[in-house]
Order: structure tokens, then sequence, then C-alpha cells
């Protein structure tokens, strides 16, 4: 299950920009040793109590938490069958920052995973945040 | 934390499907009623029913169906959603090398936000699934 959460690289960065909601895993700080929490109805008590450790998301989270905080909206493009000679072929992404600007489908690069494209865009919606 | 699991409906309908991978919550069957959550890796336990995220519910749709669910925003701040597959394009295996363009399936109007947009996808591509 561990792959439905963001990785840890993005869950740090995700702390650094004020995400604190809910969820049930977590980063240890130091050794990036991902746990669970143990007992769901008790989360929102220790996230909120325990300020050290590095909460981690599930993948959908993070992107709605984007969209909610950032008016950042990410999708995820099928091109798995284009032409693999000219033009490659996998999962792009698109970024839209309302009213601001966009990442089209022609700037990502071609992903073998649907996850991967979607880590490399958080990862690019963090870029523009931060500009 | 209940909005990250998809709705029973789509849970049964996932099922009958073919979903089974592991999943961070069930739903707890007591009555019709009765939703129940509960943390933990686990595959259908019982008499219980798995409680996949909404994630999971698309890459399932996508990697055992080939339907891409995908999401756009109008300008208008409105989501719409398409599905569309590659599938027909490959009936006979071979290999697509002139074409960009999939085959689209369905393009719905634009809803208010993207949950709801997501549960209406999931359930008209599960339509789809079905119809075949």
């Amino acid at each position: 299950m561990k792959d439905q959460f963001v990785t840890y690289e993005i869950a740090l960065k995700l702390k650094e920009l004020g995400f604190d909601e809910g969820c049930f895993g977590y980063y240890s700080p130091g050794n990036n040793e991902f746990s669970f929490f143990n007992e769901y109805p008790l989360l929102e008590t220790v996230l909120k109590a325990d300020n050290s450790i590095i909460l981690a998301p599930l993948r959908q989270q993070c992107i709605d938490w984007l969209l909610k905080e950032h008016n950042i909206f990410i999708s995820i493009e099928d091109y798995t069958f284009v032409d693999m000679i000219n033009d490659g072929s996998g999962y792009k992404y698109y970024i839209n920052v309302y009213g601001c600007c966009e990442v089209g489908v022609s700037q990502s690069p071609f992903f073998n995973t649907p996850k991967l494209a979607y880590e490399h865009a958080i990862l690019t919606s963090f870029d523009l945040i931060e500009r | 934390m209940k909005e990250q699991f998809v709705t029973y409906e789509i849970a049964l309908k996932l099922k009958e499907l073919g979903f089974n991978k592991q999943c961070l919550g069930y739903f707890k069957l007591n009555g019709m009623e009765q939703h129940y959550y509960i943390l933990g890796d686990m595959h259908n336990s019982g008499n219980n029913q798995l409680a996949p995220l909404w994630q999971q519910a698309i890459d399932f749709i996508l990697t055992q169906y080939g339907l891409s669910i995908e999401f756009n925003v109008c300008n208008d701040a409105k989501f719409h959603y398409e599905i569309l597959s590659w599938a027909n394009k490959f009936f006979d295996g071979s290999i697509c090398i002139d074409s960009k363009d999939r085959d689209e399936f369905y393009k719905s109007l634009p809803f208010g936000n993207k949950y709801i947009a997501r549960e209406h996808a999931i359930l008209e591509a599960i339509k789809l699934i079905e119809q075949k």
C-alpha cells in the first residue's frame, strides 16, 4: 500500500508548504521510514500533537491540496500507444494554474506509469509555487 | 478521511469487475447503511466489502480495462472528464504508429467541482465496461 502515498521528498516539501491535513501514514524524519498511523480515529490528535513527523498524504490528497490551496490543477493523460519511434510512449501530465499559467502535455516527458507522471507533476507544481 | 474512499456503490461494482487489491479500508456490512472504515492492508475479508481509494479505482480501470479517465478544467473553473481508450486500435495486437487520436468514448458536461466529476467519471467508465 505504500505506493499509494507520496514519496518522502514530496511529503517533506508539502510540510514546508504548510500541509497538515489528516493522513493515514507518515515518514520518520531522518531515516525516511514509512509507517501507518495505528488508530485512525486518533489521527487528528496525533498529527497536531507531534510536529516532528512528516505526514505522508495519499497521492490524491496531495493533488486535491494543490488545487484547494494553490489553484493548481494536475491531470495525467495516457499516451501509451503513441508512435514509439517518433513520439515516444507513456503517460504525460498537464498542469493548469488558474488564471496564471499552464504546463501543457507537450512540455511533459513520457513516464512509464501514471504514478511517476503524477510525482513529476507534483514536483513541477512546487517549483511553480515557489516562483 | 472517509472522503478518500470510493462510495459503497462504486466499491461493489469494482468488486464485480474483479478488483481485489489491497485497501486501506473496508465497508463493514451491517445492514444497508453501515459504513465503517478501519486502517490496515487487506484483501477481501469475509463479508466485508473492500473500500478502494479513488486513485486505486481510476488506476484499476486503466490497467485492467484500458480506459483512461482524464480530467480537464475549463476557463470558468468547471471540471469535465473524458474517458478514452486505445484499445479499439489494438484489437489485432498490432502497434499503432500513425495516429495520435484515441477513441473518445465519453466526454462529460462540466461539473462544479472535481469530486463530483470524479465520481461520475468512474460510474460512467464502469457502465462502459459493463456494456462491452
